[in-house]
């Protein structure tokens, strides 16, 4: 089965109409919101690393809120127990069982804000939902059900009272992005409306779950050429050869690329993954799965650079294979 | 001056330098690179101070430079005020930038400078600033060092053909000129960046095999690659010189019955040497008029100072010239020369008004009004024809006409002959009647032989020392043509009468003039300018021989010293009997149409190369055509449709226009959207790619309207270019070369 031109279409509009609900929220990102909403369509969660005061709360917010669904935000601080985000097993004297009591991430959209400032092992605590969609309370495993997603935010890690996310962790993300300052027009514009405290307030839901869903289901049949895969496998290869890289891309790095592609792809009208999606995707994709050279970011190597170097090096097909 | 500046700057210079000093064996001294180097920095502070201006100022600043400056570099040495711009250093420095290449090239090395300094100094001024004002400018690499070869290639051609040092300052030349242009290259398009070191060592290797295989097969038909050095100085052709010619009076008793010969084919008394048709019987056909006697030899002068203006000179002609001689009845004729005849002296009649060659190079036939004498450096040889159109009035000597009042022809050579001359004139009462008296002492008491058995001792020549024994008191005068018409000229001259020599024939009713028929016979001039015909019959009686007893000869004995007579060599043909070179030019020469030599020159020199280029831009269009072709025909749907792609960025990149390689196709239409005409390429990029990586593939029918979407946008692209610039796109070799040479594409 494959995706017709009408409901590449339908994709595309539904898409663009999400992506002016979210910015109302937060304005001049129309290319973050792209990255966000394809996270989403991708059933994929979402890091956004950013200095504080950006708007990374009001993007996840506001991303929560155009969804007609189930939404929780989780404030991570040092003292959260891991409990206090899976739920929790209590005696009910009246009934005298054990009854479990769901914990926030038992929501569509779950909003991690400053993931960071928990301890390593509460941000565990997100890995078997992240990757399985379901969590395990004391022997008992429990589905979080469809979708799902994370969005996490966190400051950079040279900020006091953080905690590095440990690198399983972060493979967990599909995306991470920033979302940065907004320019002149998007300020001057926000301080003329300064008496909307809460912009986030101003995103409706204008899609179900269910919608969400399907959508997903949809992006998964965009046809990608082998030639394509063979890219993304090279751009992946190489980047565990680069002289600057102690540790490359995972698999799981791969298949999230493909799998945003795909979305990406939709998400501009079309059934097919072309070479330009992947290397739009290629940065907030991979960027938090690589780990430099010490040396190499003594010297001031970035990950975007090593990203851009990869892009460089590895020609763009230009022939499909079959 | 930015650092890159500072670095053309230098390099020019160096190579400037390195270039003038080839001038090391033209100049004395070292002046030259003085003058050279002032006008290589003069240049390049104007184009230093010129850059972004209009090129017009960059020219006002060069002749300003040229003339304010140039005394004082290049005419310090002519004197104190010369090194100001005043009105005669302005005028020398003029005149020496217009004729001072041609008295450089004429003027045998090494030359001292002086106003001839002006040529290295314009060298430099112009290489300066035109190889600057190019670095500055263009981005290119090649220009500026081209500017700088140019020079080289000009100082070679004003150079000497043996220069010292070529081995080393071509190699520091070649070295410098390389490591400039890897630097400009590297400035301008980041080679580094552009590919792994392996590939552009491959491409590298490729090229040099490219380049020595194009040599192999290109080299050897450039000029200027013979084994001798090509320089201008060669090929200016030097003033004409009749002089150079031998005197065909001097080869008379080739055409004699008694010539010794051991080959029999070399003996013409009775051979056929041309015939004339359309000519009167009787009418004197001249081979030369020889108006000037040294002691050795009468021969034709280059001058011989009879008129004021050029009209006793050889001047070149065209097939019509106006003859002041041309008065008398004008007739037609057509002379062939015969297989036994040849040489420069072409036989004419008098007062010629037209002449038309079938044949020869006509080009470079020259006359002489004065004498009625042609000469054609180029040679007759058998078979030659030519037509002409002549007036052949032919005035003969009496005792009523009055003689040429002015100088005579010869000098004092002959001095020692004017107490004979007097003594055989015996005291007439006018020039011509002692003249005429001389003629008939001659004819009285001469005797003729041409040195055939038993008269061996009486040799040919007619130098002083042979007109001596000639007419040594007690022998007796024995000879041919040769000595009678010589030793008449001389006598007359000397009885004051101005003479010269005619060697010629007297055309017979059937018009063939066999080696018998040629005679020599004295001119006199008259007291109008004219000469008038002194028959070989009035002096030399033919049908006398020498006595065997006769009584031998006393030395003339004269307080000079006499020269020892002139060598006459075995004439190898008739024509010109001292010039076997010129006969075996002239012999080698094939038969049928032949290029005139100008024709030729422009051919191997402006021709040939631009044929060469011609060829060069048609392969390049060709290989274009060849390869669109091949694109949008062979292989499979997706090599055509990826073809169409290549082909897009290819014209673009023809255009100048590089799209990055290793991009995607949007990223690279992205690039080229920003260029004129090339709005549509996101589209058709994004049309190729989704038709490539769709997951049915391409078809026939969307691979073809793909390429028409590709012809339109190539057609865009050349409508909004100029014409100029649609020429140089078609011409540009750049995208048949590998992609990665130059980094994009």
């Amino acid at each position: 089965m494959t995706v017709t031109t009408e409901q590449a279409r339908w994709f595309h509009d539904t898409f663009e109409k999400l992506c002016d609900n979210v910015e109302k929220a937060v304005l001049g990102k129309r290319n973050v919101i792209r990255l966000v909403l394809t996270a989403l369509l991708s059933e994929g969660h979402l890091l956004l690393e950013d200095y504080p005061g950006t708007g990374k709360t009001q993007l996840a917010r506001a991303l929560a809120n155009t969804v007609q669904g189930s939404h929780a935000r989780i404030q991570f601080t040092p003292d959260l127990l891991p409990s206090d985000v899976t739920g929790v097993t209590v005696y009910d004297q009246g009934k005298g069982t054990f009854e479990f009591h769901p914990g926030p991430i038992f929501h569509s959209i779950v909003l991690a804000d400053e993931i960071n400032r928990a301890s390593p092992k509460t941000q565990s605590a997100l890995l078997e939902v992240m990757e399985e969609g379901r969590v395990t309370v004391d022997g008992a495993t429990r589905e979080v059900g469809r979708p799902f997603m994370v969005i996490a935010t966190q400051n950079p890690i040279e900020q006091a009272g953080t905690y590095r996310l440990p690198e399983a962790q972060l493979d967990r993300f599909l995306m991470k992005t920033s979302v940065g300052y907004p320019d002149r027009n998007a300020t001057v514009e926000l301080l003329m409306n300064s008496s909307v405290r809460d912009r986030a307030t101003l995103v409706t839901p204008i899609i179900t779950a269910p919608t969400v869903t399907q959508m997903a289901e949809m992006a998964d049949q965009v046809y990608i050429d082998q030639a394509i895969v063979a890219y993304v496998s090279a751009l992946v290869d190489e980047s565990r050869r680069h002289k600057h890289v102690r540790l490359g891309a995972s698999m799981r790095g791969c298949l999230a690329l493909v799998r945003t592609a795909k979305v990406w792809a939709l998400a501009e009208g079309r059934s097919q993954v072309l070479p330009d999606d992947i290397k739009s995707l290629a940065e907030p994709v991979l960027c938090h799965r690589l780990i430099l050279d010490p040396e190499a970011m003594f010297n001031g190597v970035t990950v975007e650079d090593v990203i851009g170097d990869l892009l460089t090096s590895v020609p763009a097909p230009q022939e499909r294979v079959s | 001056m930015k650092q890159h500046h500072l670095v053309d700057a230098l390099l020019l210079f160096l190579l400037g330098t390195i270039a003038f000093l080839g001038f090391d064996d033209t100049y004395a001294g070292w002046t030259y690179l003085v003058a050279g180097v002032a006008g290589l920095l003069l240049g390049i502070l104007i184009a230093f101070v010129g850059r972004g201006q209009p090129v017009v100022v960059l020219a006002v600043g060069l002749l300003a430079a040229f003339f304010v400056l140039g005394g004082a570099v290049a005419l310090h040495g002519l004197g104190n005020l010369s090194i100001l711009p005043v009105p005669d250093t302005i005028g020398t420095l003029a005149d020496n930038s217009v004729h001072g290449w041609k008295r450089l090239l004429t003027t045998l090395p090494p030359v001292d400078g002086g106003a001839l300094l002006t040529i290295p100094y314009i060298l430099g001024l112009v290489t300066g600033c035109l190889g600057f004002a190019l670095a500055v400018r263009m981005k290119a690499a090649l220009p500026p060092v081209l500017v700088a070869f140019a020079l080289m290639a000009g100082v070679i051609l004003l150079g000497v053909q043996d220069p010292s040092k070529t081995a080393l300052l071509g190699a520091l030349f070649g070295a410098v000129a390389i490591t400039w242009l890897c630097i400009r290259g590297l400035r301008a398009r980041a080679l580094a960046a552009g590919g792994r070191r392996l590939s552009r060592t491959v491409i590298g290797a490729g090229l040099c095999l490219g380049a020595a295989g194009l040599a192999f097969l290109v080299g050897p038909l450039l000029p200027g690659l013979a084994p001798e050095r090509t320089v201008l100085r060669g090929e200016i052709e030097p003033p004409f010189d009749v002089g150079k010619y031998p005197s065909p009076l001097a080869g008379f008793r080739i055409y004699t019955k008694g010539y010794q010969t051991p080959e029999d084919d070399r003996r013409l008394y009775e051979k056929d040497l041309f015939t004339v048709s359309g000519l009167p019987e009787g009418t004197r056909v001249r081979v030369a008029a020889m108006d000037s006697y040294d002691g050795t030899v009468w021969r034709a002068a280059n001058d011989s100072g009879e008129t004021e203006g050029p009209d006793d000179t050889f001047q070149k002609i065209s097939s019509t010239l106006r003859n002041p001689l041309a008065d008398g009845k004008q007739v037609r004729g057509t002379i062939t020369v015969g297989e036994d005849f040849g040489g420069v002296w072409v036989p004419l009649p008098t007062a010629l008004t037209h002449i038309s060659f079938d044949g020869p190079d006509a080009d470079s036939f020259r006359y002489n009004l004065a004498t009625s004498t042609g000469v054609l450096p180029s040679a007759l040889k058998p078979g030659d024809s030519y037509s002409f159109t002549a007036s052949v009035a032919d005035e003969k000597v009496s005792e009523r006409s009055e003689s040429w009042s002015g100088g005579s022809p010869i000098g004092d050579e002959a001095a020692q002959f004017q107490a004979l001359a007097a003594e055989y004139a015996g005291g007439g009462d006018s020039p011509i009647t002692n003249a005429l008296a001389v003629a008939e002492k001659l004819k009285e008491e001469g005797t003729y032989t041409d040195g055939e058995p038993p008269n061996q001792q009486y040799p040919a020549g007619h130098s002083l020392r042979r007109l001596a024994d000639f007419t040594a008191k007690g022998g007796q005068l024995a000879g041919n043509d040769e000595q009678y018409a010589a030793l008449m000229a001389v006598l007359a001259n000397q009885v004051g009468v101005p003479a010269r020599v005619v060697l010629g024939a007297v055309v017979g009713s059937d018009g063939v003039v066999q080696g018998k028929d040629m005679h020599a016979w004295v001119e006199l001039r008259m007291s109008d300018g004219s000469w008038a015909t002194l028959d070989w019959n009035e002096f030399m009686n033919t049908e006398k021989p020498p006595e065997q007893n006769a009584p031998q000869p006393e030395e003339l004995v004269t307080g000079k010293v006499v020269p020892p007579p002139a060598p006459v060599r075995p004439p190898a043909t008739s024509g010109d009997p001292l010039d076997e070179s010129v006969n075996q030019k002239a012999n080698s020469r094939p038969d049928g149409f032949v290029l005139p030599g100008w024709v030729v020159a422009i051919f191997k020199y402006v021709g040939l190369p631009l044929l060469l280029i011609a060829a060069l831009c048609g392969a390049i269009i060709g290989a274009k055509i060849w390869r669109r072709h091949r694109r949008r025909t062979r292989g499979t749907p997706v090599a055509r449709l990826s073809g169409g792609w290549r082909e897009t960025l290819d014209h673009a990149r023809d255009f100048g226009v590089g799209a990055p390689a290793g991009a995607t196709r949007r990223e690279q239409a992205s690039v080229l959207a920003a260029s004129p005409g090339m709005d549509g390429a996101p589209g058709l990029a994004l049309l190729t790619d989704t038709t490539m990586f769709g997951e049915a593939g391409p078809d026939d029918a969307e691979v073809e309207a793909f390429w028409e979407q590709v012809g339109t946008l190539r057609s865009s692209v050349s409508d909004s270019r100029t014409k100029w610039q649609r020429i140089r796109a078609a011409i540009n070799p750049l995208s048949l070369l590998p992609s990665r040479l130059w980094g994009k594409r």
